[in-house]
């Protein structure tokens, strides 16, 4: 639970961003297709994670309640 | 007699000549009667006896019928509040007669409060004090997560509200710790709290506890308005979710808690919903940046499609006009050399009528040596025949005179021929030096040409019309023409040094 992993909340914040950059009125070529190449990057990983991601379900009463009492 | 009688009268007929024991018929009757297990509505009797494990109460209703009851403690405490008298209050249990008292006794086994009464009105003070003492501050609740992962869940185990809570969480990675909770009655409130604080040791990182139980009557969720639950809630670090019965069921853990959702099924739904938001907001922005770029690109293509037309037509506009610049300068030269070539032309046209005229000169020389030939022929015959006769003497003299007239003549016709000879000969010669000249004079005459030699200051020297090219043919007394680029002067060579 404490591992570092990919960090879908900034992923998505980033992408928000990238995102957000691509609106406005006049856009500069270079720099669109580096943040084209780092949002497509972040879509992917955060598409992945979307994917794998079945539930996990694990009972703790009677592990911890011992240590409780 | 009713139906029920009449039913007991005939089963119970063959026991009618048995004789029981005292104990026998306590047993008995009690075998009949505690199979009716029931539930009661009646109002609290005035007395209510109190012991530590249990108590003695009577149901009562208004047509003056009573209904002596016994507890156990934990019954009481289970229903979460207080008896007291007047109280209306539901009760589920069996009838008993208790053998060492032979006293009637309705056992109860769960019992609740009817209607909203005295709940109600402690559940509002109670309410209104926790406010005021900052519980349900808006300003204190703890945010959850954009993007929950690890999830706490204090439920039943095995109830609905566990079922709905899971059927409703969408598979979206969620690690989901459960802790099986009473969620009923007293105890349940010692359960939730004990969970609370087992998540908040163990699971400190959790993104969010959520705290579910389904719908149920008003006195059931009693535990929920509990202020000692109230306050555990209050302290806990993880975010917590409150999800307790119905829409319309407000309980104090729901004013306290950090987000209340109405059901257990609202609690799974809202966890899933910001993931299930990002799938199709990623879908969208990836269709939206591929839109941009594949449109950006598209526009820089026709940009260098418009710059590369625009460079190709300036630079064969450029081209153009270098091949005017070149054609012009070609033309030019052509037209310097055409006018040499006209004047080598010119030259040779010269020389051939030159030339021409020398051959005539030579051929009227000819002839008239010929005439002259001829008419020395004649004249000889005749001087012979006017003086054949009388001129014997000089005939001699004659005939040698005309001997030496022939080889005269002959020599002369030898030195025609000769003359002849060498102008054939030295025409082709000439032809030669003035060809070998000519194309040497062509090479020359790219850098300058015979006017402008004599322009320079260079002038042609003749004598008698011949161009002298040495001072030795010259002689002192000599005529001579000198040409220059503008005209001719005649002089006389005074004194030659040599």
């Amino acid at each position: 639970m404490t591992k570092k992993e990919f960090d879908f909340s900034e992923a998505y914040k980033e992408i928000e961003e990238i995102n957000e950059w691509f609106q406005k009125e006049e856009i500069d070529l270079e720099e669109a297709l580096d943040r084209y190449e780092r949002g497509m990057e972040l879509i992917e990983k955060c598409k992945k994670r979307l994917e794998k991601s079945k539930n996990k379900f694990e009972e703790i009463k009677e592990k911890y309640s011992n240590e409780d009492a | 007699m009713s139906a029920y009688s009449k039913k007991w009268d005939q089963s119970l007929a063959p026991l009618r000549e048995k004789i029981f024991t005292v104990s026998e018929i306590v047993d008995f009757l009690n075998d009949l009667i505690k199979p009716c297990q029931v539930t009661v509505r009646g109002e609290v009797g005035e007395k209510i006896n109190e012991y530590p494990r249990f108590l003695f109460f009577n149901l009562v209703d208004k047509k003056g019928a009573v209904l002596p009851c016994f507890a156990f403690r934990n019954v009481l405490d289970e229903m979460g509040v207080d008896l007291k008298p007047g109280m209306e209050v539901k009760i589920f249990g069996y009838p008993e007669i208790r053998k060492n008292k032979g006293s009637f006794n309705f056992q109860v086994k769960r019992m609740s409060p009817v209607g909203e009464g005295d709940l109600k009105k402690q559940f509002e003070i109670l309410k209104k004090r926790l406010d005021e003492e900052g519980y349900f501050d808006p300003i204190k609740k703890k945010p959850i997560p954009d993007f929950p992962k690890n999830i706490g869940l204090i439920t039943s185990k095995g109830s609905d509200a566990e079922k709905d809570f899971i059927t409703h969480l969408e598979d979206c990675g969620f690690n989901i710790f459960s802790y099986n909770s009473r969620v009923e009655g007293d105890s349940a409130l010692d359960d939730i709290i004990n969970g609370i604080e087992v998540f908040s040791k163990n699971f400190p990182e959790l993104d969010s506890l959520v705290i579910t139980r389904g719908g149920g009557s008003w006195e059931s969720l009693q535990a929920f308005n509990s202020e000692k639950l109230v306050k555990a809630v209050f302290s806990c670090r993880i975010p917590i979710i409150s999800g307790i019965g119905h829409e319309n069921d407000v309980t104090l853990i729901d004013l306290v808690s950090d987000l209340r959702v109405s059901t257990p099924t609202d609690a799974g739904k809202f966890l899933s919903g910001s993931w299930r938001d990002a799938k199709g907001f990623i879908n969208q922005v990836e269709k939206s940046l591929n839109g941009s770029t594949v449109r950006m690109i598209g526009e820089a293509n026709r940009f260098f499609e418009r710059s590369k037309k625009l460079l190709f037509f300036k630079t064969s506009e450029l081209i153009r006009r270098k091949e005017k610049n070149l054609e012009y300068l070609l033309s030019g030269i052509t037209a310097k050399v055409r006018l040499k070539i006209n004047q080598f032309d010119y030259l040779e046209r010269e020389f051939g009528s030159q030339q021409k005229k020398v051959k005539t000169l030579l051929l009227q020389q000819m002839d008239r040596l010929n005439v002259l030939g001829e008419s020395l022929e004649k004249q000889k015959s005749d001087i012979l025949e006017k003086t054949e006769s009388g001129l014997i003497v000089r005939s001699e003299s004659l005939r040698s005179n005309g001997f030496k007239i022939g080889v005269a003549i002959r020599r002369n016709k030898e030195k025609i021929s000769d003359l002849s000879y060498n102008l054939e000969k030295s025409k082709s010669h000439w032809g030669k030096v003035i060809s070998t000249a000519l194309s040497a004079e062509k090479k020359r005459l790219i850098i300058s040409s015979p006017n402008l030699k004599l322009k320079q200051g260079y002038s042609i020297t003749r004598r008698e019309g011949k161009v002298v090219k040495s001072s030795e043919v010259l002689k002192s007394g000599d005529l001579i023409t000198t040409d220059f680029a503008d005209g001719t002067t005649n002089s006389r060579v005074q004194k030659k040094d040599d």
